[in-house]
């Protein structure tokens, strides 16, 4: 065997090893706001404010939605779920707002704990994270 | 202790600025398209009065002229876009957008440049310049990204002009599992195709959509009034029993009227359009002022996603009928042309589509027609038949 084909196969293993470690410790996505948001969400509401079809929470306050970085499995779980699109089908879909003037997609802000940060600080935001990293900080309104 | 002016002045422009620099959130974002192609196999359009015959070619980008032949070219389809936008805050933003595409040898044209305000949650107005929404895609034509096929299907009938100068009011909103949205707009616009300007005055219009997560359906209607200019023969051209038509005391009434649905089935999506649009010509409504009923087109496409392959197949009709009122003409007769397209997109990268695309037109036209007074060239030969292949890369950034 020569040296190449044993890097091959060591990276190989690796990275299924490090992929099958992400989805043992992986226990689902929690949608959260700031604990003084008192709203109630549907997986309707939720998904049009990502979807930028909505601007504002149901009573009337603005609302801010945060991506996570893109290719997180966390996002992909939550478009496919939530937003009932696949990760291309998402970023066609932003093309089409983005370059009419009908909308900018959200912000992207990182992974979940830079997620749950920010949120923490900010009552107008709204985002998803791991439900693993959901703490007191932070509340849940939706969770799959 | 005195102050320094020079200082303060400093200082103040310090503090605006970077006041400006946190206010405004300015994005850049691009696209671009490269694409190559060909005619494979073609038919021929043959000249009535002189019995000349010159190969079909196909148009793929009809505003800016792009046209393939049976030489390998990368400029029919092939273009770029920049986007500058930003927001200012309480709802107000800024956008321009600079496009250019191969069929203009790349030079930069601004598409966009407009100012949007958010009057409420619910409406918006645009002020600028503005694509004219006439199809499910005119607004993002430019962006292949955004769509399946390498280019959207050229059988709709086009306006003459695909921007407009003015303002557009829009609305919003959502009930239950529907979306609503409706916009109107008015403005004037102008367009140059070869030695012949175009005007478009009172350009006025309007678009409705409903959706929910698997259904859109669509409507639209516009109409503009055209102004010709060129050299005296193009102008006198457009006259009708010795009176000059298409001058901005007699301008030519255009209008337009489309539908559309859009359904999605997990995988498959199914999508189709029908417009129509029709000159009206003010001294003989039998019949508009090129001589036909006008122009209809229409098509269906459907693809499924396979992972990152989403093979797809459409079919495509236009269609212009000459009026049986028309001098020289004794029954109706068609200048038509129908389209199958087969392409495969794969999504090979998460902001960049591969495309290879096969589309066979053919010429459907009556091949009857006295037509002696030089109108649409229904019947000379196959002027319509023709087989293109294109590849390609569309990347949004």
């Amino acid at each position: 065997m020569t040296n190449k084909t044993l890097k091959t196969l060591l990276a190989a293993s690796l990275t299924s090893a490090t992929l099958m470690g992400s989805v043992a410790a992986w226990s689902g996505v929690a949608v959260i706001v700031h604990p003084s948001n008192t709203n109630s969400f549907s997986a309707t509401d939720i998904s049009r404010i990502f979807l930028g079809k909505k601007k504002s929470y149901p009573d009337g306050s603005e609302a801010i939605p945060v991506d996570q970085k893109d290719g997180a499995a966390v996002r992909s779980s939550f478009v496919s779920t939530v937003l009932k699109k696949n990760d291309q089908q998402i970023k066609a879909y932003w093309a089409q707002l983005l370059f009419t003037g009908k909308g900018t997609p959200p912000k992207e802000v990182g992974a979940s704990a830079d997620v749950r940060q920010l949120i923490a600080e900010n009552p107008a935001l709204i985002g998803y994270i791991d439900s693993a990293d959901a703490d007191g900080t932070v509340k849940v309104v939706h969770q799959f | 202790m005195q102050r320094n002016p020079l200082t303060a002045g400093i200082l103040v422009a310090g503090l605006v600025l970077s006041a400006s620099s946190q206010a405004a959130d300015v994005r850049i974002n691009g696209f671009m398209s490269v694409v190559g192609g060909a005619t494979l196999s073609e038919g021929t359009a043959r000249n009535r009065a002189t019995g000349a015959e010159t190969p079909a070619t196909f148009e793929a980008d009809a505003p800016t002229g792009g046209v393939y032949d049976d030489d390998i070219s990368f400029k029919p389809d092939t273009n770029y876009g920049v986007q500058i936008s930003s927001n200012l805050g309480d709802g107000l933003s800024v956008t321009g957008q600079i496009t250019g595409a191969g069929g203009e040898d790349f030079d930069a044209n601004v598409s966009w440049a407009y100012v949007n305000y958010d009057l409420n949650d619910t409406w918006t107005v645009q002020a600028g310049r503005q694509r004219l929404p006439l199809f499910f895609y005119s607004d993002f034509l430019d962006v292949a990204y955004a769509y399946h096929w390498a280019r959207t299907p050229q059988v709709l009938p086009a306006a003459f002009s695909d921007t407009f100068e003015g303002i557009k009011f829009a609305w919003s909103d959502s009930t239950d599992n529907w979306d609503w949205r409706a916009s109107i707009y008015g403005g004037s616009g102008s367009a140059e195709s070869g030695v012949v300007g175009i005007k478009t005055n009172n350009v006025l219009g309007g678009v409705i959509k409903v959706s929910n997560d698997w259904l859109q359906l669509r409507a639209s209607y516009s109409q503009n009034e055209l102004v010709i200019s060129g050299s005296p023969e193009i102008t006198a051209s457009f006259r009708r029993n010795g009176v000059p038509q298409a001058t901005s005391e007699n301008p030519l009434g255009f209008q337009f009227a489309g539908v559309g649905v859009h359904m999605t089935f997990d995988d498959v999506f199914v999508v189709s359009e029908y417009a129509l649009s029709a000159i009206e010509n003010p001294f003989a409504p039998d019949f508009d002022a090129v001589g036909t009923d006008g122009t209809i087109g229409w098509y269906i496409s459907s693809g499924i996603r396979i992972g990152n392959l989403t093979p797809h197949i459409t079919y495509g009709y236009n269609e212009q009928t000459l009026s049986r009122e028309m001098p020289g003409l004794t029954n109706d007769a068609a200048n038509a042309a129908s389209t199958i397209t087969l392409g495969v997109r794969w999504d090979f990268h998460p902001s960049a589509a591969f495309k290879a695309e096969y589309s066979s037109r053919d010429d459907d036209s009556d091949d009857i027609v006295q037509n002696d007074i030089g109108f649409a060239s229904v019947g000379n030969g196959d002027q319509h038949k023709v087989d293109i292949f294109t590849l390609g890369i569309d990347i949004i950034f």
